[in-house]
């Protein structure tokens, strides 16, 4: 009995991650792409992508959710590009001197000061949070910088005199983290600098997780009130917590936009959220629990479908926009079946505790009910 | 005096700055050369159109299932009635009431789907809902391609296949309830008599139920639960029942905001709009957990009216095209500070 | 955090380290803007305006040993540069000799002029700031964000324009 529980077990905590395993799986013969050219994709894709995915942990851990206001960070490093190449900084000290002008800790600090204000929803208000910073970033970028803020290029403000104009050209910083330390390993080339960047922010992950702030993180995510009894300052470590997500994330847009290497000023931020949330689930986590394998995983899984549907919907329909379609609906669909999915679990999970069926713990309901999407991973 | 300092801590500053701020516009309009009576004949129809979106936020609000940033599903609805009405190329009055007949069986059952999805996920609805409707709209995008739609208004001409992203519903239903008993004084004013009595006429419709035995139902589960428990109402029906209502009201939402706009928008239109319907509720005074038919009223008035005068206005004074940023700014802001305050009641 | 009572020494030692780390920060962005300061320096072989030096037939003009410019009279080559200091060797073709020198360029402009007759004539300064005349823009550029996910309800009726009946 306790076998087939197991199972089951499995199956729910695993479900977004074979169903989307299928899909991607089912989708590859049929957009008749090479395994070569989706491979050497792939490299590209998770030097550009992992570590804005990574920003997305710290959070989790806290308890405070996806942060769905990474995007205010990715905002940040957008400002921080913007000013690199104003004063015509090129290269990995361009990205570097983008990368510690430090928008994103006060961005940073304003999302957790409004999530601790909005704690129980902090991913709906983080979400909305994005959509108002973005508007006070296009006040910034588009009205005052070269009216208010001097800027000093010419050739990044919009004709009118005021404003960055809609595409910035990052030819200096272009690929220059990436083409730092480029390998060839046979047919693939592999950017060797952008992986190491991001290995040193999986060790710091899980150093972090080890220190005192680390642990105090933990608490606040197990259970908010009884952290607070053990003394932990909980508005303080969750305000950390977000500072420091708001930080990576504005350090992954930085290397995100550095392979693209061309920046639409008042867009390149929309997606941001959507990809990293999606990208973070479909590896296997959830909103209470994420590991660092969860985030590759994802970055892997999400993005071999992102290339190859466009083509599979050409291929199957004769048509790449119903691909497009598809691939927005299956990143979406996850979210929403994650997050379904997720509360559903915890949902019944307080109802066992709540009955007595699970254990004889004397723990708390709420703190049981949070620690049963931890503890099954395990 | 304390009534006063009573009525702005429960208003809230946010809405008061941004009456006074709608009324200065207006004040400043006439030294710009915006025309007054133009404005105020925009303000209204744009009223009208997103009334029904409005209103369709109370009962979900009422029965604790926060507000419905899953609205799409209604809209999505109301697609679909509107679509067939016209590929079965019914005219005028049949039009408009195909339309709304032939939405509102999709929109209940959409409704109730979504109803079942959120009672198993109480306490994350928002985030949910803001997902699944995303999701659906994308399912739809999809459709709306390889449905086999066949008017030839309808799909796209070289292919002849897929739903065209706008369609005309000019001689179908178009200003059907804007024409109504229409006043028009001078070239500029319009009055859109039978749109605002349709309008008013569903705000009274919901006015009466929320006073029916199933309607204080409803608002008992979402602000005392636990008295709902006590005297046995079925929290989970009520929910679902707000749930469908809210579907059916943005499936007849949309269809009033066509017959006004002239075109069937499809495709990812309708991924936006909830936020408008959530912004203005909330601008009208609604919190989380609590609205009413004067907070409809009044924020859909102040929100359509700050979107009809800030283009007109600012644009003109500043010369510049900043009134966008002031509408994401004022309408998102206005949401999280919603988000933020301390709710008095909670679950 | 605020009821931890600190002792007072920790406190001053707390401090110092602090602000140690935000000088450090400081230090970093300042190292950060030296270093990556991107320039384009035009090497230019041309008879001056003023008829003070005339151009040389023929010389190799390297800047921080990289492959050296063939130049020619009347050529002019231009190369990207990053840092304030740079090393810029001349040889003469006709009779191989070579000149040294190091420029040290200023922070508030991007693009240098830098004369090769000049230089090797010893006239100082034999660097200059180039002013680029009026570039051509391209016209009828977007503004703003139009994305109408990141702006609810931005249906803006003027915009949509009106479907072929």
């Amino acid at each position: 009995m306790s076998g087939t529980k197991s199972l089951g077990r499995f199956l729910t905590e695993y479900a977004v991650v074979i169903i989307f395993l299928l899909i991607t799986v089912a989708a590859i013969p049929s957009s008749g792409l090479s395994i070569q050219y989706i491979v050497q994709e792939m490299i590209t894709r998770l030097g550009r992508n992992t570590f804005l995915v990574l920003a997305l942990l710290l959070p989790i851990y806290a308890g405070m959710g996806l942060n769905f206001g990474m995007t205010l960070g990715a905002m940040s490093g957008q400002i921080g590009l913007i000013l690199a190449i104003n004063f015509n900084i090129g290269g990995v000290e361009g990205l570097a001197f983008a990368a510690l002008l430090g928008t994103a800790v006060f961005m940073g600090w304003i999302c957790g000061v409004v999530l601790n204000k909005a704690k129980g929803r902090e991913m709906v208000t983080g979400y909305m949070l994005a959509f108002f910073i973005n508007g006070i970033y296009q006040l910034i970028v588009l009205y005052m910088m070269g009216f208010v803020f001097p800027i000093r290029s010419s050739a990044i403000l919009l004709s009118r005199g005021y404003g960055i104009r809609n595409t910035l050209n990052l030819e200096i910083v272009r690929q220059s983290l990436d083409n730092f330390l480029m390998l060839r390993l046979g047919e693939y080339t592999v950017p060797v600098a952008t992986f190491l960047v991001i290995a040193v922010l999986c060790v710091f992950v899980v150093w972090f997780k080890k220190t005192k702030l680390g642990q105090d993180m933990r608490a606040v995510g197990h259970d908010m009130s009884v952290a607070d009894s053990a003394g932990v300052p909980v508005d303080r470590t969750r305000i950390i917590a977000i500072i420091i997500s708001t930080v990576l994330a504005s350090y992954g847009q930085i290397i995100f936009l550095q392979n693209m290497g061309n920046m639409a000023t008042y867009n390149a931020h929309d997606q941001t959220s959507f990809f990293a949330v999606a990208a973070i689930l479909v590896g296997g986590a959830s909103v209470k629990k994420a590991t660092i394998p969860n985030v590759l995983i994802g970055v892997i899984l999400l993005h071999v479908l992102f290339v190859v549907t466009p083509r599979a919907g050409q291929n199957l329909f004769g048509s790449a926009m119903i691909g497009e379609y598809f691939r927005q609906f299956i990143g979406y669909g996850v979210i929403a079946f994650s997050l379904v999915l997720y509360a559903w679990r915890a949902r019944k999970d307080a109802a066992w505790s709540r009955e007595g069926l699970r254990g004889s713990s004397s723990g708390a309901v709420p703190a049981a009910a949070a620690a049963g999407g931890e503890g099954s991973a395990k | 005096m304390r009534s006063a300092k009573q009525f702005v801590t429960d208003f809230g500053w946010p809405r008061i700055i941004i009456f006074i701020f709608l009324v200065l516009l207006f004040v400043a309009a006439p030294f710009f050369r915006v025309r007054i009576d133009a404005s105020i004949s925009d303000v209204l129809n744009r009223f009208g159109q997103n009334g029904l979106f409005v209103l369709a936020m109370v009962p979900m609000i009422q029965a604790g299932c926060g507000l419905n940033f899953g609205l799409s599903l209604g809209i999505i609805a109301g697609l679909i009635g509107s679509t067939l009405s016209v590929q079965f190329g019914l005219l005028g009055v049949f039009g408009f009431f195909g339309a709304v007949g032939l939405s509102v069986p999709f929109a209940v059952f959409f409704g109730w789907l979504y109803g079942l999805l959120l009672n198993k996920v109480k306490g994350e609805e928002m985030t949910i809902a803001m997902y699944v409707g995303f999701a659906s709209v994308m399912f739809m995008c999809i459709m709306w391609l390889i449905l086999p739609f066949n008017g030839p208004t309808m799909i796209w001409g070289y292919a002849g296949k897929g739903l065209r992203t706008t369609i005309t519903i000019e001689g179908f239903y178009r200003h059907f309830l804007n024409d109504f008993l229409a006043v028009r004084i001078g070239d500029s004013f319009v009055f859109p008599t039978g749109m605002l009595l349709f309008v008013g006429f569903c705000a009274f419709l919901m006015w009466l139920f929320l006073r029916t035995k199933t309607g204080t139902a409803m608002t008992a589960v979402g602000s005392n639960p636990d008295y709902a428990r006590a005297s046995g109402i079925s929290a989970d029906k009520m929910r679902t029942i707000s749930v469908i209502i809210s579907t059916v009201l943005g499936a007849a939402g949309i269809i009033v905001y066509q017959q006004s706009y002239g075109f069937i928008q499809l495709y990812t239109a309708p991924l936006a709009m909830p936020f408008a319907a959530v912004a203005a509720i909330l601008i009208g005074g609604a919190s989380v957990n609590k609205a009413s038919m004067v907070n409809v009223l009044v924020g859909a008035f102040l929100f359509q009216g700050l979107l009809t005068m800030t283009p007109s206005v600012i644009n003109s004074a500043l010369q510049t095209d900043i009134s966008e940023v002031v509408r994401i700014i004022v309408s998102n802001g206005i949401i999280i500070y919603a988000l933020t305050r301390k709710t008095k009641v909670t679950k | 955090m605020s009821t931890e009572i600190i002792d007072p020494k920790v406190a001053t030692r707390r401090l110092f380290v602090r602000s140690g780390l935000v000088a450090v920060y400081f230090l970093l962005l300042v190292v950060t803007f030296l270093l990556g300061k991107g320039y384009t320096l035009l090497i230019d072989n041309k008879d001056a305006a003023d008829g003070s030096v005339v151009a040389i037939d023929g010389v190799l003009v390297s800047v921080d040993g990289a492959e050296a410019l063939e130049l020619y009279s009347g050529d002019r080559d231009a190369t990207q540069l990053k840092g304030q200091r740079h090393r810029v060797i001349v040889e003469l073709i006709s009779d191989g000799k070579k000149i040294e020198k190091s420029i040290h360029l200023p922070l508030d402009t991007d693009m240098l002029l830098l004369s090769v007759p000049k230089l090797v004539a010893g006239i100082e300064p034999f660097v200059e700031v180039f002013v680029l005349r009026d570039q051509p823009r391209p016209a009828g550029e977007e503004v703003g964000n139009t994305n109408a996910f990141t702006s609810p309800d931005s249906e803006a009726l003027e915009t949509v324009e009106p479907p072929v009946p």
